[in-house]
């Protein structure tokens, strides 16, 4: 059992450093810091003048979306940017919302949001779509 | 067949389900780390974490358990990481969430069925890998 318990520890620690390069080889596939940039329902609604983003699929914010989002998905990136920028108050706070909790598309969205506009007031929605949902903001629209 | 052909080939099945669910999660870590928070048991930077953790820790496993090196440690961590797979499934059961296993890539458990699938899979991976520790204790067979 000793040795069981030895090797299990070279294994853990040689999957650490696999783990880590792994992540050091392409960073950018996942968002980090993603948490320092969640909001919540609550709070955003106090933000003034937010504009609202849905960072969902097209087919989605077409079924329904919280009124007056812009459609801004990295799908269609040029065509929402353009769209936002008519929107969108310098200065202003932005909150983007993807589907739920587990989706991040939202918090790419944002991290983008955040270097092409250069400022840190853009967040991504705690709960996404589902709390927006609970809260009776929207009705329907699947993921 | 002898008892080590038989003790190798069951740790060679478990050790292929881990490489493939390794690299699947390897390839697209974002996927994987989506269906972690779908647990909603990890705080996101956890899930960042086990993200690129997780599948490493499977890869090694899978190899060791194939070639015969570190095997007895593999086998250690093989039923721990399966007794924690069910249990994680078995919270998401119990607390009626729509989960994404994320075991082999997108993997919805919706229904108690798809739940109890997912589990079913993990205990004959579990049986497995205790059969084949128990056939090579008992034939004494270090390596194949």
């Amino acid at each position: 059992m000793k040795q069981a318990i030895r090797q299990s520890f070279f294994i853990l620690a040689l999957s650490a450093v696999l783990g880590t390069a792994s992540y050091l080889a392409r960073p950018q596939v996942v968002p980090s810091g993603a948490s320092e940039h969640e909001i919540e329902l609550a709070a955003a609604q106090e933000l003034e003048g937010v504009l609202w983003v849905d960072a969902r699929m097209d087919a989605d914010y077409e079924a329904a979306h919280l009124e007056g989002a812009s459609l801004l998905n990295e799908e269609n990136w040029e065509l929402g940017f353009a769209s936002l920028l008519e929107r969108w108050v310098p200065g202003n706070p932005i909150v983007v919302y993807c589907s739920s909790q587990s989706c991040l598309r939202s918090h790419h969205v944002a991290a983008r949001l955040r270097e092409d506009l250069g400022m840190e007031e853009i967040y991504s929605l705690q709960g996404g779509w589902e709390a927006l949902r609970e809260a009776g903001l929207v009705e329907g629209g699947e993921r | 067949m002898s008892p080590r052909v038989f003790s190798w080939i069951l740790y060679a099945v478990v050790g292929l389900f881990f490489g493939i669910a390794a690299t699947v999660k390897l390839l697209d870590p974002e996927a994987f780390l989506s269906s972690l928070l779908t647990y909603e048991l990890f705080p996101y930077e956890v899930a960042l974490g086990l993200a690129f953790f997780a599948p490493a820790v499977e890869l090694v496993v899978a190899l060791a358990l194939v070639s015969g090196v570190w095997r007895k440690g593999a086998a250690l961590l093989t039923v721990l990481m399966l007794v924690f797979f069910i249990g994680l499934v078995a919270q998401g059961m119990a607390r009626g969430l729509e989960m994404d296993c994320g075991c082999f890539g997108e993997n919805q458990l919706q229904t108690t069925a798809d739940y109890l699938i997912k589990m079913g899979q993990n205990v004959l991976l579990l049986l497995a890998v205790v059969g084949a520790w128990l056939v090579e204790k008992r034939f004494g067979s270090e390596q194949v």
